[in-house]
């Protein structure tokens, strides 16, 4: 049987590593928004 | 708490519907976590190595269901942007904006997954086979989605044209999935069926690699897209409440 474990965790790696980025990416976007929509509250809350 | 601007009232405070939603998506996110958990049991420790290729086929469970994964949450963009025509409602447009994002990252852990177990079965990382490069064109054509949105500035016309493109680049998903039933000079192994003649690294599927098989695609095409859409839906909700205050702003 060929000695091929070593590529199985690099298809790991690379599976936590994309969905790691797309969730990353989900979670900035999300604070951003949270933060423009914080911003825009206390302005209308000003006039 | 709410506030007044030109006659429009825009209440921030989460609504009794939204606090249960956000409920139901975490306790979602927990089985899709408990269930890939699960998956991956089947796949690293139930499912028998493979003689011929060893530890490296079990790439296979998830790069099989991750593309079906991806036909799940593109055919999702599918019925949203039919939806979106017939509707004109701009909800559908987010689950077809959802369904583009969702399948790209599975579709892309489909062709990084099978580059990955290719290079010490077929003893390369890539090449130009038929169904690799439909794959390949087929990411493309969902990237150019992402990209050809943000070049429209008129909101409406840029649904519109979401939808009619979402729906016709489906066409790539259809054509990854059937070409090698149709091309036989694909080396690529077909996993239900026959093989294509060419075919380079197949595997006769065992009682336990079937089981393996059937968990991770239930998993990777049932739970994973459909938490990741919703998710990334919720992104969307907040984009157009945080759009809709910057109107108001300007406006008042």
């Amino acid at each position: 049987m060929p000695e091929t474990t070593d590529y199985l965790f690099l298809g790991l790696g690379a599976v936590v590593t994309i969905t790691a980025l797309f969730l990353g990416s989900l979670t900035l976007r999300y604070r951003n928004l949270r933060r423009d929509a914080a911003a825009l509250e206390e302005i209308m809350r000003g006039d | 708490m709410t506030a007044i601007s030109n006659q429009q009232v825009v209440t921030t405070a989460p609504t009794v519907k939204s606090v249960r939603a956000s409920m139901l998506l975490n306790a979602l996110t927990l089985v899709t976590l408990i269930a890939v958990a699960v998956g991956l049991y089947f796949a690293l420790v139930v499912a028998g190595t493979d003689i011929e290729q060893g530890n490296v086929q079990r790439i296979f469970y998830i790069h099989v269901s991750s593309f079906a994964g991806a036909f799940i949450a593109f055919g999702g963009t599918v019925i949203g942007g039919a939806a979106y025509l017939i509707t004109r409602n701009p909800k559908w447009d987010q689950l077809a904006l959802a369904g583009v994002e969702v399948g790209l990252v599975l579709a892309f852990i489909n062709l990084v997954t099978g580059s990955i177990w290719a290079r010490p079965i077929w003893n390369t990382w890539w090449t130009w086979d038929p169904r690799l490069t439909s794959d390949a064109i087929m990411c493309l054509t969902y990237a150019a989605y992402l990209m050809l949105r943000q070049g429209i500035e008129n909101a409406d016309t840029r649904r519109r044209f979401a939808s009619v493109y979402g729906i016709f680049a489906f066409i790539t998903v259809i054509i990854t999935l059937v070409i090698i039933r149709i091309r036989p000079d694909t080396i690529h192994p077909a996993v239900i069926g026959v093989s294509p003649q060419n075919a380079q690294g197949g595997f006769g599927l065992t009682e336990s690699m079937i089981t393996a098989l059937g968990v991770n695609m239930v998993v990777w095409s049932v739970f994973i897209p459909v938490t990741l859409i919703w998710w990334r839906l919720r992104l969307e909700t907040l984009a157009a409440r945080v759009e809709s205050l910057r109107i108001q702003v300007m406006e008042s």
